[in-house]
This record gives structure tokens, sequence and C-alpha cells, in this order.
């Protein structure tokens, strides 16, 4: 088919939608609809922010009159706690506690005639050891060596055996619970030349205890 | 730096028209207003109404008589979306362009609407124009957001020239013919040659001047010389032949520019727009042309709509009085 | 998808106006989008969570005063514990000497057991081992050093019943030295250590319940 002959005299603005729902009358009303929605909403949540920030204040006014009770149960716990640690401390002190008491008054049941103890020695704790970084926190170890040291010397009749027997029985139950172990060390056991040379029959002897430690725990 | 793309548009309509109801502004019908109503389906047109409007108002004739322009609210078959009105008034012009004579710009009375395009290299463009009070009248009767609305606005005699350009009849024919659009003040005599139209001319001659002439020699009512013309108890050739020798004496010197200057000899010759008397039209033609003059129907080739459609009991018989508005209507439905 | 600007001046007025009063609107509406609503969004959800955290410090608040009576039972216990452990041998002191103190406390035993004590000194004091959580107010060992002259068996019952009659006192230095003249007497140097209150320190991390 031919295109026909349109001589269209119509001009561009003389057209017209036949819509009902027209722009320049849609586009100005949605527009200013949805404007009107934000301002709106704006609206609403200046008001809710409102509500919120009385809320806020009556918390806040809730807060501050249960403050004094709350911090004397806060003042209460903290005490609990402080004395609750220093307990602990002072347990751990205790807890390291040795009695050498009874053991002492024990030792002299078993020394014989030819054995006179000439030192007993129990050396001071050397210092503990504390983290130079942080001084405050306390001795890094929890445990201390204590040793007992006793020096005598014998003679008589078999002195060593009477050392010996003295050894022995350092080592019996009824020291055991103190003295972990009891040895001469090497080279402690030999005559007192000191005194009298002449006199060979006089031994000088130490034993070393290694009491049990003082465990801070 | 513009895009290539999609361009913002606030124009209404950019895709093909589909729906479209021709309105012939000014035709001063007793029936009314005429209306036609096309639609195209699946490439094929069809017409789902047609008939004559009561519809408010005349158009102006003169720029001091617009007023308030009635709007116009059509019934619901005729409800297309979009309206293509066609402008009947003397104040409108169909013609080459020539820039001389009482409708060049600066001899007319009124602001003039103009639009002309160049149908042959060798031709003068065609010129059409409407008085701007006219068209601003005509473009205020469909109001937005109902429909119709208006897509178009032209001139009658190109609206009806459309009847015959937009049918298979047209693609069929090969050399030049030659159709007569017989409107009641005027005939328009518009020339193709190769699918092209060659030559326009309008003659101060129409039908209502024949109907004037029987009405006159019989000294009977105008509106009855329709019947006169179709009835064959009487011969009114002695009545009408004076009217149209003159007429085709007009036909006869435009064909014979046609054969000597076109260099296009008019193989066809077809008459359209007769509300009665077609044979008489086509005898007086033969006698004096030697030629033959071939009635053409309008609505030739247009099927009805699938759905019931909106058609007088008289269609028939009014087909003629309803030319122009499908010329119209057809003009915007192929104009892709 | 750009505007055109030439279509913009073929429009008719009436579409301009239209243009107009829309760009205008959403030109509010943008503003009050931004400048209004949303920042009164972003208030809104601040004071939601101002008010979650308010109300869960009160909820807190009210649990630790309905437990007020509980509390301050435990507090009552603890601190009488402390009492009795500080009472049984804690020492403070005397005269800001930690050496009468200790004269004051262990000659009786010396008078009952029967050792002599010559010279009471005041060594410095240890560190003591901190538990966790540390409390504020530490104790130290306060090592005071008894010297003196007694038999074995009245060094040995002195040490025996001080360990006995102080329940803090440890034995920690200890030496006997036999005398050639006196076989007898023994002069004796007994390091008893008490625990004495230290320096008070904020805890590094304080405790929380």
């Amino acid at each position: 088919m031919r295109p026909p002959l349109h001589l269209d005299l119509l001009k561009e603005d003389e057209r017209r939608s036949s819509s009902p729902i027209r722009l320049r009358v849609m586009m100005p009303l949605t527009a200013l609809f949805l404007t009107t929605c934000v301002l709106v909403w704006w609206g609403l949540l200046f008001l809710r922010v409102h509500g919120q920030n009385q809320l806020v204040e009556e918390l806040q006014q809730a807060v501050t009159s249960f403050t004094p009770s709350h911090t004397a149960v806060l003042e209460l716990r903290a005490q609990e706690q402080e004395y609750h640690a220093m307990v602990h401390q002072l347990t751990l002190y205790r807890n390291s506690r040795n009695l050498f008491g009874q053991a002492l008054s024990n030792l002299a049941e078993h020394v014989t005639e030819n054995i006179q103890f000439t030192e007993m020695r129990i050396p001071p704790p050397s210092p503990p050891t504390v983290d130079p970084t942080r001084p405050s926190s306390g001795p890094t170890n929890t445990f201390e060596l204590v040793a007992l040291r006793i020096a005598g010397r014998t003679g008589g009749e078999r002195p060593s055996e009477a050392v010996n027997t003295l050894l022995a029985a350092l080592r019996t139950p009824a020291f055991t619970n103190l003295f972990r172990t009891a040895v001469i060390p090497k080279g402690a056991f030999r005559q007192d030349i000191a005194r009298n040379p002449a006199n060979h029959e006089t031994l000088l002897f130490e034993i070393t205890c290694d009491c049990v430690p003082r465990r801070f725990q | 730096m513009k895009s290539a793309a999609v361009r913002v548009r606030f124009s209404p309509q950019s895709k093909p028209f589909t729906d479209v109801v021709g309105l012939e502004l000014g035709a001063k019908y007793a029936q009314g207003v005429p209306a036609v109503r096309l639609q195209k389906k699946d490439g094929k047109t069809e017409l789902v109404a047609a008939g004559f409007l009561d519809l408010p108002g005349e158009l102006p004739q003169h720029s001091t008589q617009t007023g308030e322009a009635p709007v116009w609210h059509l019934p619901r078959p005729f409800q297309a979306q979009y309206a293509a009105l066609a402008i009947t008034s003397p104040l409108a012009f169909l013609r080459h362009a020539s820039g001389h004579g009482d409708d060049a710009p600066e001899n007319r009375q009124f602001a003039y609407r103009t639009v002309s395009r160049v149908i042959a290299p060798e031709l003068p463009p065609l010129s059409a124009g409407i008085p701007e009070f006219q068209a601003e009248w005509a473009v205020r009767l469909l109001p937005e957001g109902h429909q119709p609305t208006a897509c178009s606005l032209q001139v009658s005699p190109a609206a009806a020239i459309n009847t015959f350009l937009t049918t298979p009849l047209f693609d069929s024919l090969s050399g030049t013919a030659v159709v007569l659009f017989v409107f009641s003040g005027h005939t328009s005599l518009a020339a193709f040659h190769e699918s092209r139209l060659v030559l326009y001319r309008e003659h101060p001659i129409g039908y209502g001047h024949l109907r004037e002439a029987v009405s006159s020699q019989m000294r009977i009512d105008p509106a009855l010389a329709d019947s006169i013309l179709e009835d064959t108890l009487i011969d009114p050739t002695p009545m009408i032949e004076p009217v149209l020798r003159a007429l085709f004496r007009q036909v006869e010197i435009s064909h014979d520019y046609l054969t000597r200057r076109r260099n296009c000899q008019t193989q066809n010759f077809f008459v359209c727009g007769l509300p009665a008397g077609a044979k008489y039209w086509t005898t007086i033609f033969s006698r004096m042309l030697n030629l033959t003059l071939v009635p053409f129907q309008p609505f030739e080739g247009i099927e009805l709509a699938a759905r019931k459609s909106s058609l007088p009991a008289d269609f028939a018989a009014n087909t003629p009085f309803l030319m122009t508005a499908l010329g119209a209507a057809r003009a915007v439905l192929e104009d892709v | 998808m750009t505007l055109d600007v030439p279509i913009l001046k073929r429009l008719t007025p009436s579409m301009q106006r239209s243009i107009g009063i829309s760009v205008a609107a959403l030109a509010v509406g943008l503003l009050a989008l931004f400048l209004g609503a949303l920042p009164q969004r972003i208030a809104i959800e601040n004071a939601n969570d101002k008010i979650r955290l308010m109300n869960a410090r009160l909820t807190q608040m009210r649990a630790d005063i309905a437990n007020t009576d509980q509390q301050k039972k435990v507090t009552g216990k603890v601190m009488a514990e402390w009492d009795a452990l500080a009472a049984s041998g804690v020492i403070e002191p005397l005269l800001g000497s930690f050496s009468m103190r200790g004269k004051s406390l262990l000659d009786p035993i010396a008078q009952q057991t029967g050792f002599h004590i010559d010279n009471v000194r005041e060594l410095p004091s240890i560190p003591l081992q901190l538990p966790k959580p540390a409390p504020e107010q530490l104790h130290c060992r306060q090592p005071v050093e008894f010297t003196g002259v007694g038999s074995y068996q009245q060094i040995a019952e002195f040490i025996a019943l001080t360990e006995a009659s102080q329940p803090l006192a440890t034995l920690s230095g200890l030496l006997i030295l036999g005398q050639p003249p006196t076989p007898e007497k023994h002069k004796a140097i007994i390091t008893f250590e008490w625990p004495a209150k230290g320096e008070k320190i904020k805890p590094e991390t304080p405790p929380k319940k």
C-alpha cells in the first residue's frame, strides 16, 4: 500500500492524551503526594523522637532515684570482694606454713650420747622472684624451698654408725612429713682436725634435710 | 552531549495509530456530522462504526464567530482513542503552491495555518491551509482525558484523496488514473501516474449544483433532487448535462495537459462521492470525452470489524457523504 | 536518558508549569527527607539504643537492690571470716615497731619455756603471693628475728609453743649455735614471720560480678 496523503495541520501542543490520567496533572499530584507523605512521615518521626526523649528522661530519673541504694549495694559487693581477696591471700600464707616445733623436739630423742650438734640452721628464704615490669603483682613463684642443716660432731665407738642411725631416723615417718630428704653431702663427714689434730676419733658431719617447700597456694 | 538513545518526549503519542475515528467538520449535512471509525488489526483495516452524529456547534466562517467552542462527547461506538478531523470550508484550500493569487499569504483576510509537501520533484509543492480561528475552534472540540482526542487536522479534499490512495484498486492500477472527488460545492480532480499524485485541480462545480439545477427546473425541493437522479422514470440528463459539460470540459483540459505536458496518457477515470445519478455522470462523460468514467465506492475493500459494527440502516446510500471522514481516518491509520 | 532542553521549551505553558511544580515539590520532599526525616530516624535509633541500655541498667539496679539483704549477709560473713583470720595472727606494729609487737607476743612464751630472749629485730618484709583477683589492701610476710639463749629443749619448746599459740606465725629462719663454754646453753637466732598489712594498691582488673 502506498503512503497516504497526510497533510496534517495539527500543532504539537494541540495533541492531547485521551487517557483520563493526564501527565500534566498526575505528575505534580504525584510529586505533591510524595512530598506530603515525606512531611507526614517527618512529623510522625518527630513526635516519636519527642516521646522517646521523654522516656529517656523518665528512665534517667528512675536511675537517679535508684542510684544511692544501688551504690550502697555495689559498695557492699566491693567490700565482699575485697575481704574475700584478703582472706584468700592470707589463706595462701597459712597454707604455706611448715611446723618445725614437733620435729625439733623429736629430733633430740634420736641424738645419741656420742653425737653433739654444733649448729642447726634453717637459712632465711631467698627474696621471691618478682616481675620487674609489674612489681605490684607480687611474687611470681608460688613455692619456696626450705632446708635444715645440722652440723655436729661424733666420736667414740662406731661414730659413723651413730650418724647413720640419726640419718635413718630422719627418714622415718616421724620426720618425713617435714623432711623430704636427709642426706650427708659429699665430703661432709670428715675428721675434726681443727680442734685436736692428734685426736682422730672425733668426726665432723653435716646433714642436709630438704624440707617440704612452702607452697603459697 | 545528547545521547543517541531514548530521549524524553512529552507528546502523548509516538507509536502508530490503530484506532481512529474520522470526523468531517463543516459539512452541514442534515443528518449530522459524518463519522467513520476504523481499527487496524493484524495489518488489516476494519470498519467499526460509521454514521452521522448529532453534535452541537457549527464551524465558524469568520474570526468573530468563534466564541466558546462546544465540547463533543461522541457516542460509545465512535469512541476511538484518537480522532482525525477534516475541515470542509470555503476558507480552506488545497492547491499547488504558487505564491500568487487570492490565497497568497499577503492576500488572506485571516491568519492561516498551512502545511506543504513536495509530491513530485517537477511539480510545485502541494499546500493545504485553514484559517487559524477555524483550526483553534476544531481542536477545542475534543477535550483531554476523554476518548477520542484529536491526532490530525486535515482539509477535506486531501482527506478524500486518501479513500482512493489506500485501496487495493489503487495498488493494482498501472499508468495514469484520474479521480474526481465530488463534493457539494466543488469537485476535486486528482491525477495519479505510477502511484504518484501528479496533478491536483479544483473546480467550483459539485453535486450541489446538479441538485440545484434539477430542483429549479422541476420546481421541487433540493432534497428530492437525489431521488430524481436515481429514478429511471425521469431522465434528468437535459437538466444536468449543461452543468456537467462545464465540469467535464475542465476535466478534458486537465486530461489534455497530462497527455501533452506531462506525457501521461490517462487510462482510467474514476468518480467518487456521488450520492445519486452516477449513471448519468458516466453516460455524459463517455459521450463527451469518449472515455469511461467508473464510479468508485470509498468503502470498497474495507471489512467490517469482527465484533458488532455500528452502521446505520441506510449505510450504503450514505457512503458518499462519509467519504471525507473515511479518508481522514485512513490517512492517519496508513501514515506509519 | 537525556532531557533535551529544546523539547522543554516547546512544551505548553501548562506542561511547563506542571513540570515546575513537580520539580519544586520533589525538591521540597527531598530536602524534608534528607534534612528532616532521615536525621530523625537516626535520632530514633540512637534513642532506642539509649533506652535499651538504660532499661537494662535499671533492671540490673532493681535486681541488685532487691538483693541488698542477701548481699549484706554475704558481706558480713566474709568480714567476720576476715576478722577471725586477722585476729588469729595478722600483726600490727606496736608503737610503730614490729619488733616490739613480736616481743610482746613471744615474751610470755619465752618465759614459759625458759628460753631467754636477748634481742628482737624487725627484718625487711617479704611480698606475699597475690590471689586472683588481688585485693586492694595487700598483706606481706613480716619476719621478726629473736636472738636468745637456751637449751635445745627450751628452744624446741619455744618454737613449738609459738607455732601452737600463734596460728599464723611461721618459722622462717633458725640458727642454733653450740657454745663451747656452756655446752648446755645454745645461742639461738630464731626468725618467725607473721602476715602484716602491706601497701594499698588499685588492682589492675577491678573485680566484676
